[in-house]
């Protein structure tokens, strides 16, 4: 090899060594991920301070240690510790946490935000908060958004037997496939920002500890304009899941001639439509769902599942559906907010009738509006033969 | 494929055309579409490629006129040498502005999204060089390496895309037909702005092995890249939703961000996109710098093409820092597209190609 080639050589041996990594890299374990963040609104900010020194915002952030959850030595005693910031936004408060940890924070894997309930009654935080988190890329937006009772930052604190860490626990809880929907609806950041671009309503899944202080995802936060309106139970959701077509793996108990009988909804579907038969426009909510009769034993043999029974059982199991719909369907209208979306199908489906609608939706259309529902029950299996 | 003559082949041109035009354009056209003719912004790309038609008939018929030469070579036949001169400068210079313009966006999605230490300047000088050293080696180079990097492009923007097709809430899309026709006219001429890559033909043409099938080849481009548009704006309307395609910079990046992978173990999956997205900003810059030096090679009769990459890059660099935020250099980006981009696309062209008709010059007539 002549002279110049080798020295040619040499300018790309040294880029070989300049080129393979960033020079300002910061190693995996040599960060913070952020699992789960609580925000909550700092109820003892000073209101007579100017407005960018007020510590509206309360943040928790709760980093894991990262070897001792994958079973390896580590110097803390804790899997996770959680630190609070009392901050003006929340990008100041992430400029304070990095004051008080040792590794860089990174948001890069964030499983889970939890609202608590003081910021969702404040209209202009809670508002704020949304456009913090979508404004930079730091957090993604399929990240688990949810809501609960009191202080987010003290739910995150706390202790939970089956997964210390919230953020893990919410992944894990909804990632399942092959858990029952019933209770709760997973709401990701990007589809709660959808919804209130849509309609300005969305509900939010609500997270609590329960008697046996464990942690528990049903029911849900409704949410209207950027505040909290009220909190809906377990079958109001349901109602929801019910009409938005999402019910999965839910079993239905029935009083079949003094025996219970249970039902899985397999799978279901949901259809609006809307008409207008004498001059009336009303909603028609087609519901159909599939599954088998997963339990159901007498001992009095003439109750046993024949063809003319099963019949009876459909009827019974369609009254049941629809009973849990209408809850959902007087809830909304109790509390005035078209968290069902009959608005927003009949806009996309009728929008020249909406026009009609448009105007007097939130105060006494909806209210008045008559919604019908048609449940049809399809029994797959019903477990035996006669 | 031809070894070293200088010429490309029918097929290079539609590769590097529909390459040149999946630039920013294409990360911006939904929050273009959206603010237009919000959730029917999808038809927008049908309609332009109408406006895209007459632009291919205006610049082609001009250029098979004059087999074989680029605009540097056809316009002193056609007009007086004075005007000649104005026309091919200006040409040199907007294609300067514009490939500085988007690398100065290409630079600030970087700086946000994968690199927020790193400098701007180091982001554009990157790209700058690694563009000059290819464009260092001629057309070919550069259409191989287009040949290439199609299937690095297209094949994890379709994975991606399917991931979120089968999620979306389609429901976006409805009511249809409520749109004005007006605003779909004015929104269907801007979104051809984003064919404006197609002035590039002014050169190409004479670069090519066949120039006679050059319409043809500019068509396909342009049929493919109406489709990828369409494509485009409906899964973003459908994935974040028209509002938010309104609301964001980058609704392409935020839809990408959207995406939901099988078992949620992959994350950051608008870096896939991204990687897509800096291969065709490559091209672009790529053949922005390879243009403008051989306008200057052949202004000033040089045998060798590449003699200008060098000087460009420092004229590049300085346009794409001169901005001096983001927020400036959207508005840059946008008023210089909307009041500058169709010149050379219909009314340079067509004013070329009726005076070559009436005065008779060029291969047809002579």
């Amino acid at each position: 090899m002549s002279k110049l080639n080798k020295l040619k050589i040499l300018p790309l041996v040294g880029m070989a060594f300049l080129l393979t990594g960033c020079w300002d890299n910061v190693e995996l374990n040599e960060r913070h991920v952020i699992l789960e963040l609580a925000i909550d609104k700092n109820l003892s900010f000073n209101e007579k301070m100017p407005i960018n020194k007020q510590k509206a915002y309360k943040l928790t952030y709760c980093i894991p240690d990262m070897k001792k959850l994958s079973g390896q030595e580590s110097l803390g005693d804790e899997v996770k510790s959680n630190i609070t910031i009392e901050a003006a936004s929340i990008a100041a408060s992430i400029d304070e946490i990095e004051t008080k940890t040792q590794d860089t924070v990174t948001f890069s894997h964030t499983k889970a935000l939890i609202l608590g309930e003081e910021i969702l009654k404040d209209r202009k935080l809670f508002q704020g908060t949304i456009e913090t988190l979508t404004r930079d890329m730091a957090i993604s937006r399929n990240t688990m958004i949810l809501a609960t009772h009191g202080e987010a930052g003290e739910l995150t604190k706390g202790d939970n037997p089956q997964n210390p860490l919230v953020g893990m626990y919410v992944m894990k809880y909804f990632n399942n496939r092959e858990r029952p929907v019933s209770y709760a609806k997973g709401q990701f950041l990007g589809s709660v920002i959808k919804e209130l671009n849509d309609t300005s309503i969305t509900t939010l899944p609500l997270i609590v500890k329960n008697q046996e202080d464990t942690l528990q995802i049903k029911g849900g936060a409704l949410i209207k304009d950027y505040e909290l309106v009220g909190w809906l139970d377990q079958e109001v959701m349901r109602g929801q899941l019910f009409i938005e077509g999402k019910i999965k793996g839910v079993p239905l108990v029935v009083d079949y001639k003094g025996d219970n009988l249970t039902y899985t909804i397999k799978d279901e579907k949901s259809k609006i439509s809307f008409d207008n038969k004498g001059g009336e426009w009303k909603a028609r909510i087609k519901l159909t769902s599939v599954g088998d009769i997963s339990e159901y034993f007498t001992l009095n043999k003439d109750a046993a599942l024949s063809s003319e029974r099963i019949e009876e059982v459909k009827q019974l199991l369609e009254r049941e559906v629809k009973n849990e719909v209408l809850k959902a369907i007087a809830t909304s209208k109790t509390l005035n907010v078209d968290f069902l979306n009959i608005g927003l199908e009949m806009y996309r489906k009728h929008p020249n009738q909406w026009k009609e609608y448009q105007s007097n939706w939130q105060t006494t259309g909806y209210k008045n509006f008559p919604i019908e529902i048609e449940p049809t029950i399809i029994i797959q299996n019903t477990g035996a033969i006669q | 494929m031809f070894s070293h003559n200088g010429k490309i082949s029918v097929s290079q041109v539609k590769i590097l055309l529909i390459l040149q035009m999946f630039n920013t354009g294409i990360l911006l056209l939904p929050k273009t579409a959206a603010h237009i003719v919000g959730r029917e912004g999808y038809v927008l790309p049908i309609i332009a490629l109408v406006f895209g038609v007459a632009y291919v008939y205006g610049i082609v018929g001009l250029t098979e006129h004059f087999k074989g030469e680029t605009l540097v070579e056809f316009t002193p036949k056609i007009v007086p040498k004075g005007i000649a001169f104005i026309i091919i400068w200006a040409f040199a210079i907007k294609l300067i502005i514009t490939a500085g313009l988007e690398l100065r966006m290409f630079a600030e999605m970087i700086s946000r999204v994968m690199l927020p230490k790193t400098p701007l300047a180091v982001i554009l000088l990157s790209m700058l060089l690694v563009s000059a050293y290819l464009v260092k080696s001629g057309i070919e180079a550069t259409a191989r390496m287009a040949e290439v990097l199609i299937y690095f492009i297209f094949i994890p923007l379709i994975i991606v895309i399917l991931f979120i097709v089968f999620k979306a809430d389609y429901k976006q899309l409805m009511p249809f037909f409520q749109v004005q026709p007006l605003a779909i006219g004015k929104g269907a001429f801007l979104i051809s702005l984003s064919f404006m890559p197609i002035e590039f033909m002014l050169m190409l043409t004479g670069l090519m092995e066949k120039p006679e099938k050059a319409k043809r080849a500019t068509l396909v481009a342009l049929v493919i890249m109406s489709v990828i548009e369409v494509i485009v704006i409906l899964v973003t309307f459908v994935g974040i939703g028209v509002e938010e395609s309104k609301r964001q910079l980058w609704p392409v990046i935020t839809l990408m961000q959207s995406a939901q992978f099988l078992g949620a173990f992959v994350e950051n999956q608008e870096i896939l996109m991204m990687t897509c997205w800096v291969f065709s900003i490559f091209m672009y810059v790529s053949s922005g710098i390879y243009f403008v030096s051989l306008i200057g090679s052949r202004v000033c009769q040089f045998k060798r093409e590449n003699v200008f990459v060098l000087p460009i890059i420092p004229l590049l660099f300085f346009v794409a820092m001169l901005p001096r935020n983001l927020a400036q250099v959207y508005l840059y980006y946008m008023n210089f597209q909307y009041y500058m981009g169709v010149w050379f696309l219909l009314p340079i062209p067509l004013i070329l190609l009726i005076i070559t008709r009436i005065k008779k010059v060029g291969g047809k007539y002579e």
